[in-house]
């Protein structure tokens, strides 16, 4: 797999996972780079797709936390400050995902993974290596945000 | 009811990048990659090579570095030797991006950021070195014969060119004979668009060179230079006006050439991708820096970039040369040949990263950058003879002394030739001036240790002398042959400080030095001098010394005549009306003109013979 199917195949499943870490559409942009390099300068041989796909979400992830702890120690101010304008800038043109940036990162990983890129709790237990019980609890208690956010009764699923 | 996922997606799906901008994305990594595969592949094949070796070498090289540290503890106690840090420059603004925005891709692991602990620049301090030795009229005390500095107040004799606070003015000196007072008639003053008076930072202020006269200022954040035609004395010609990205940080002025460095700081929260080089990549006249002439140095990371830029003033062309270098500088000193720029920072201990950029026919270019130990003072912390380089810094941990301060010598590849350490421990250095094979360092705690210290040998530096005497120099010119002026605060023998001190130290005997003649002024201070050295008026064939003094106690410029081998006060001139400007003085003849921003004064000095008798 090059860089172009690899781009196809999970660019915006990365962008999605990076937008949920940092909350920010430049950052998630170099991450998505970042992760295609590592990809294809270090291939790596997966025997299921579901391993592969698992292997880009941490990729992402751990890509996620550097770009992070780089702002913690660089930025003078918080980085709660910092994130809060983008926030914004997203809030204005979207309520669904600004309500799920809003989620604490523990629930909104979950919710990234399980409602936009339609995996099931197995897959999405495997992926982020916790068990399927606490996706499950993770799972209600950010429908249970949510529906705080976004009003009861408007999403079927939630 | 809607559903949750769909509009999830679509939300994602308003936000995130393009196909377009994903094909792009992905192209560009391709594109790194395949770059990438060459070295690896060489890297490879090198290390297949080695691999039955590596080993036996790395077993050398530890039990190398063992004794050596071991030779370390023991002998030396501090690590005295300056660590090159030379680097490349670099091949596409993404490399730069990249390092800006990971740095800890870049940086040893021991090394910090530079801008983090970065120490403020000190103004600079100054000597003199008159250009000729009597042209009838006062000069601006520059550091290196050939390399002219800015000043606020210019004179050829004839005119007087003062900076005001919109511009500059210019003014003719009535001489009109023995009888009648001098004084200063006004020619023309001009306002320069943006111009903002920064006093008393070295960057603002004026050259002249022939019929041009230079201004050069900060006008919000980008270093400006006005060049303007003065042919016709009494109407200026503005020729051209050029900008570069930053806060200026020094500007010399080589023959006709003008040298301007800038502070360039990237504000990292605009980071918007590597795809806008407006937003981290410093423009010169309007356009970006190429990246081909942005240099890189190993082992730094830093979101700030010096910009120095070449301008032949003479010519109506362009920029001769630009350059940019990622790193800081807090002050910067010139020969005719190079330009070292120092960086004064904190990281675990004091440190200084040297930088030595090559200014043969106009053409800037990286020679080499080293990192040392200890922080330099200001421009005068560091000299250059027969390509051997000098400095002086403080705050050097050695075994046998604790912190102290040290002089270092460097070759001209920046690696320690010899080095002195253990220099008054446990003071700062308070003022430095080199004088051909001799430098005077100025020290303090509680008394001010003067040391007289012989670099004839570059392997071996030695002090010579050493003076004890209450109080300290702040800053120290060379008044003669013999003598050293020094201009600092009073002070008693507990350390505590007031008053403004002279002292005329004898140097004649350098295993000897001694202070022949000393002053201490309690109701004036020295403040404006050690802000700005080029304010102190210091012109030895009138034996005038001429200090402003801008304290609470009034507003006064001092005339202070040195004859016979002592200080005479022979006049506070007192000041009503003052700007933001400064007080600033020059001398024509026997005539001393004094600028405050808004008017030119004039006081005649008395004859010195009659002091004789």
């Amino acid at each position: 797999m090059d860089a172009r199917e690899a781009m196809n195949k999970y660019g915006r499943l990365i962008y999605a996972v990076a937008l949920s870490y940092t909350k920010s559409h430049a950052d998630s942009e170099d991450i998505l780079q970042d992760v295609l390099l590592k990809y294809i300068t270090r291939p790596v041989s997966f025997s299921v797709e579901a391993e592969e796909r698992a292997w880009f979400i941490r990729c992402a992830e751990n890509e996620s936390k550097n770009a992070l702890h780089y702002m913690k120690r660089h930025y003078k101010g918080t980085l709660d400050e910092l994130v809060e304008a983008e926030v914004e800038s997203i809030e204005e043109r979207t309520d669904v995902l600004a309500a799920v940036l809003r989620l604490p990162l523990k629930l909104r990983r979950v919710i990234i993974l399980y409602y936009y890129e339609g995996m099931d709790t197995l897959d999405v237990a495997e992926a982020l290596r916790i068990s399927v019980g606490s996706v499950k609890t993770r799972l209600t208690r950010a429908r249970k945000t949510l529906r705080e956010y976004l009003g009861e009764d408007y999403y079927e699923e939630l | 009811m809607k559903s949750f996922k769909e509009d999830l997606k679509n939300d994602i799906q308003q936000v995130q990048p393009s196909q377009a901008r994903l094909d792009e994305i992905a192209s560009k990594v391709e594109r790194a990659n395949a770059a990438g595969e060459e070295k690896r592949e060489k890297k490879l094949a090198r290390q297949k090579k080695l691999r039955p070796i590596r080993r036996g070498v790395l077993c050398g090289i530890a039990s190398l570095a063992l004794v050596f540290t071991m030779f370390l503890s023991i002998g030396l106690g501090a690590f005295d030797f300056a660590i090159n840090t030379d680097g490349g420059y670099a091949d596409s603004y993404l490399s730069i991006y990249r390092r800006m925005k990971h740095p800890n891709l870049f940086a040893n692991k021991n090394e910090y950021d530079i801008t983090d602990g970065m120490i403020q620049a000190t103004p600079e301090g100054g000597n003199i070195s008159l250009e000729d030795k009597n042209p009838g009229y006062s000069q601006t005390n520059i550091q290196v014969q050939g390399v002219m500095e800015a000043d606020k107040i210019k004179t050829d004799g004839k005119y007087i060119y003062a900076l005001t606070q919109t511009g500059f003015a210019i003014y003719e000196a009535v001489m009109p004979g023995d009888k009648v007072k001098p004084e200063a008639a006004l020619l023309c003053s001009a306002d320069i668009k943006g111009f903002s008076y920064r006093f008393p930072a070295a960057s603002t202020g004026m050259y002249i060179y022939g019929n041009k006269l230079v201004v050069c200022y900060d006008s919000h954040n980008v270093c400006s230079s006005s060049v303007f035609d003065i042919t016709d004395i009494n109407n200026p010609v503005l020729l051209k006006t050029v900008t570069q990205d930053g806060n200026p940080l020094s500007t010399r002025m080589i023959g006709s050439t003008l040298y301007t460095v800038s502070f360039y700081s990237v504000d990292s929260v605009t980071f918007t991708g590597w795809t806008n080089p407006q937003t981290y990549v410093p423009e010169v006249d309007g356009d970006l820096i190429d990246s081909k002439q942005v240099y890189c140095l190993d082992k730094v990371t830093t979101n700030s970039y010096i910009v120095v830029t070449a301008l032949d003033i003479e010519k109506d062309d362009d920029f001769s040369s630009k350059l940019a270098v990622l790193g800081c500088a807090g002050t910067m000193y010139s020969t005719t040949e190079h330009l070292y720029l120092f960086n004064s920072y904190y990281a675990d201990s004091r440190k200084t990263q040297i930088l030595k950029l090559s200014l043969a026919d106009g053409k800037i270019d990286v020679v080499k950058s080293a990192t040392i130990e200890g922080t330099t003072l200001s421009q005068f912390s560091a000299d250059e003879k027969d390509g051997y380089l000098r400095v002086a810094v403080t705050g050097v941990y050695s075994q046998n002394y604790g912190i102290g301060n040290a002089l270092y010598v460097l070759d001209e590849n920046l690696e320690t030739a010899g080095y002195l350490t253990g220099i008054a421990p446990n003071e700062t250095i308070k003022s430095v001036r080199f004088d051909g094979d001799y430098g005077y360092v100025v020290t303090f705690r509680q008394t001010d240790p003067l040391f007289a210290i012989d670099l004839s040998n570059p392997a071996k530096p030695t002090v010579t002398s050493e003076l004890h005497i209450p109080g300290y120099s702040a800053y120290m010119q060379k008044y003669s042959d013999n003598l050293l002026l020094g201009i600092g605060f009073g002070g008693n023998e507990q350390g505590s400080l007031y008053g403004l001190k002279l002292s005329m130290f004898n140097t004649e005997d350098k295993q000897n030095v001694y202070e022949s003649e000393t002053v201490t002024y309690k109701e004036f201070t020295p403040y404006s001098v050690t802000a700005d050295h080029k304010s102190a008026l210091i012109y030895p064939q009138q034996s005038l010394i001429g200090i402003p003094n801008t304290e609470y106690t009034g507003c006064y410029y001092l005339i202070i005549r040195y004859i016979n081998n002592e200080f005479i006060l022979e006049e506070a001139v007192k000041l009503t009306n003052f700007t933001n400007c400064g007080i600033l003085g020059v001398c024509i003849d026997n005539t001393v003109f004094i600028w405050n921003g808004v008017e030119m004064l004039t006081y005649v000095l008395a004859d010195a013979d009659a002091y004789v008798k």
